[in-house]
């Protein structure tokens, strides 16, 4: 299936019918057999060079275990990635570390993902040693305090530890260590859920620069819609290893069709003494869905406020309507309706 | 002094906290004072290092131990901060209770839902274990747990953060306490959970007249939930107003930078997403003066100065030398 987002620019990550599992202890203490749970459910798509794709979904939806397995941190069941042409399933370890140069991280927690013995100067540098072991040392600092510079911190960081910065500072840092070597792919997981509203925007706008001036591809992981529009050139909604919706942001927010979709936007909070939140979630069973069997159905299906008769029967596919791609039998239906309102 | 004489449920006045630390004291709060009237819900809002956290503690008794609270919180005729061990191991879990950000940090992961929620009964009201038993699952009846008594078999790691929350909340609410103290409830959860959770608590406030205190950074959170919020900035009170005023009509531009903080999908791509440009102080340095003027687009020279709270033309609090708030 077609997933290119509209203009040319050449294809880098593909992604096709992607599915990993987890393995979980089941069956009681004295049938502890190993059970594997499955987390993707056959994902697929494409990103394009210097392209920002959000992969948003709640707790579980899969959306951490998908940038795993883009990154050859998790095994994959079956599905096939690939970065410029080549498959990485294919690699040995040696092969991918060195592959790993291109595609970076940015974690949640920034205070954690930065070694609280380690200087500034000497995290940044890491990477260089790493890869560069030849590198001159004069080399190396220019390029850190360069690093440093993009970032918006000032030189007298480099000798400071993590634990002297606020939460905004430290995902600056991680932001330059992800960046250091020049990749290709950043792949940031939620790298503001952990900071303050007031500064979770100054991160978001230097992602936004950095992705621009440096022709990134960058994959962004969140848990909610609100931020997605000021970084990304599209955005895929990810429900329990599925893809509900994946559109161009234009059109997914002046238009959201999965019912999903509706529902997530419907739950951002505005900052409206009048706003009351809409309750969308009301499950009757909202335990951890590990041991539960997928229902042949639509898996939203209970989710969902337009069910019928045969989303409870037949599974929907991904489809192409209308320029966007949607798992909805009624997709249509739903379009017309807010086409109408 | 008799309780009849204040109708307020909790009288806070001069409340301030230090710790001491290697590196010197460390001034957590610096003199803040609210009051909270029986069913109320008192948004407090600040970013990281504001000491909202530090002030839910206080009340509560928990600072760690090299903190220390001065001033007064009287709370139905006690005060908080002198009436000593005994009079608050009473107080807290029957009249005053408090949730955190993390449900899953709060449960016990030894114990089964009705074990741990029964207990509190027990503890608390001296309750019969049957009985509390029969309690604790109309409690998760009423945070809409969807089959309350396979719940209560149920351990914490086989529940997701949204029901775990929920049963935080519903063991907060078991005593039915007059005050819920809630520490970033939802900051944790999914967006969609989030709106769950805010809806209930605002359910279970009409339902039992519990006060709400609800400790967070993003004002698009309280916006609907709150009645009064009080703005905290490194340790002190920036603005203390109703919430219709503090989003219509803020008087502070901290205040208004924190709403307009908050990203609206409404406006168009770019212009709803203001950040606050630098960062809150590291509450060890706090410079003399207002503690925001770095960050303070409308600084002027008085600013050097510390303000006084005084009152604002909404009828509530400011901390502010400007006049009036420039467009």
């Amino acid at each position: 299936m077609n997933t290119a987002s509209t203009d040319s620019r050449p294809v880098v990550l593909k992604v096709t019918e992607l599915q990993c599992s987890y393995p979980v202890h089941g069956g009681g203490l004295l049938r502890r057999h190993e059970q594997r749970q499955q987390i993707l459910h056959g994902v697929s798509f494409d990103l394009a060079r210097a392209e920002a794709l959000a992969i948003i979904g709640e707790s579980g939806s899969g959306k951490t275990t998908l940038a795993r397995a883009v990154l050859g941190l998790l095994p994959v069941d079956h599905g096939e990635v690939s970065w410029r042409g080549e498959s990485l399933l294919q690699l040995s370890a040696e092969e991918m570390r060195l592959r790993r140069r291109d595609m970076q991280m940015v974690f949640q927690d920034p205070q954690a993902s930065l070694n609280p013995r380690m200087t500034i100067g000497d995290i940044l540098a890491e990477p260089l040693h790493t890869f560069y072991p030849n590198m001159a040392a004069v080399q190396v600092r220019e390029r850190v305090r360069g690093m440093l510079k993009m970032v918006g911190l000032l030189p007298h960081v480099l000798n400071r530890y993590a634990h002297e910065f606020s939460g905004g500072q430290c995902q600056r840092i991680a932001i330059a260590r992800a960046l250091i070597l020049n990749p290709r792919l950043l792949v940031c997981d939620e790298p503001v859920s952990a900071l303050d509203v007031s500064i979770q925007a100054q991160i978001i706008y230097l992602l936004k620069d950095l992705q621009r001036k440096l022709q990134l591809s960058l994959l962004f992981i969140g848990h909610d819609l609100a931020l997605v529009p000021y970084l990304c050139d599209r955005v895929m909604v990810l429900y329990m290893g599925e893809i509900m919706e994946l559109a161009d942001c234009d059109r997914l927010y002046s238009q959201p069709v999965h019912p999903y979709t509706r529902a997530m936007l419907a739950a951002i909070p505005r900052p409206d003494p009048d706003w009351r939140p809409e309750s969308v979630t009301t499950r009757a069973h909202d335990t951890r869905s590990s041991s539960e069997e997928r229902p042949p159905g639509c898996i939203f299906s209970d989710r969902c406020p337009h069910v019928q008769q045969r989303c409870l029967e037949e599974r929907p596919r991904l489809r192409q309507v209308r320029r966007r791609q949607v798992s909805c039998h009624f997709a249509e239906a739903l379009m017309a309706d807010s086409d109408s309102n | 002094m008799t309780a009849a004489m204040t109708p307020s449920l909790l009288q806070v006045s001069d409340l301030k906290v230090r710790f001491c630390t290697a590196d010197g004291e460390l001034q957590a709060l610096r003199s803040v004072s609210f009051d909270m009237q029986p069913g109320e819900v008192l948004a407090v809002v600040g970013e990281s290092g504001s000491g909202k956290t530090q002030l839910a503690l206080a009340l509560m008794g928990l600072l760690a131990e090299n903190g220390s609270a001065s001033g007064t919180a009287m709370f139905q005729g006690h005060d908080l901060l002198s009436c000593g061990q005994a009079r608050l191991n009473r107080l807290r879990g029957s009249e005053m209770a408090m949730i955190f950000q993390d449900p899953e940090s709060t449960l016990n992961p030894y114990l089964n839902i009705g074990r741990q929620m029964s207990e509190v009964l027990e503890q608390h009201r001296r309750m019969p274990h049957a009985q509390a038993l029969q309690v604790a699952e109309e409690m998760l009846h009423q945070v809409r747990i969807g089959n309350p008594r396979e719940c209560m078999q149920q351990y914490p790691h086989e529940l997701s953060g949204g029901m775990q929350q929920r049963i935080v909340i519903a063991m907060g609410l078991l005593c039915q306490p007059a005050l819920l103290i809630a520490d970033e409830p939802t900051t944790a959860l999914d967006v969609t959970v989030q709106a769950d959770i805010n809806r209930l608590m605002l359910d279970l406030r009409e339902r039992y007249q519990t006060a709400i205190m609800l400790i967070t950074h993003d004002l698009g959170v309280v916006a609907g939930l709150a009645d009064r919020v009080l703005v905290l900035y490194a340790g002190q009170t920036m603005e203390y107003a109703a919430v219709r005023d503090l989003y219509r009509q803020p008087e502070h531009p901290y205040s208004r930078a924190l709403v307009r903080a908050v990203p609206q999908l409404d406006s168009q791509h770019g212009a709803g997403l203001q950040p606050i440009p630098g960062n809150p102080p590291n509450p060890l340095q706090i410079p003399s003066g207002c503690p925001f003027r770095d960050r303070c687009e409308f600084a002027f020279t008085d600013c050097t100065a510390t303000p006084l709270l005084r009152p604002a033309r909404h009828g509530g609090q400011i901390a502010c030398h400007l006049e009036t708030l420039p467009e």
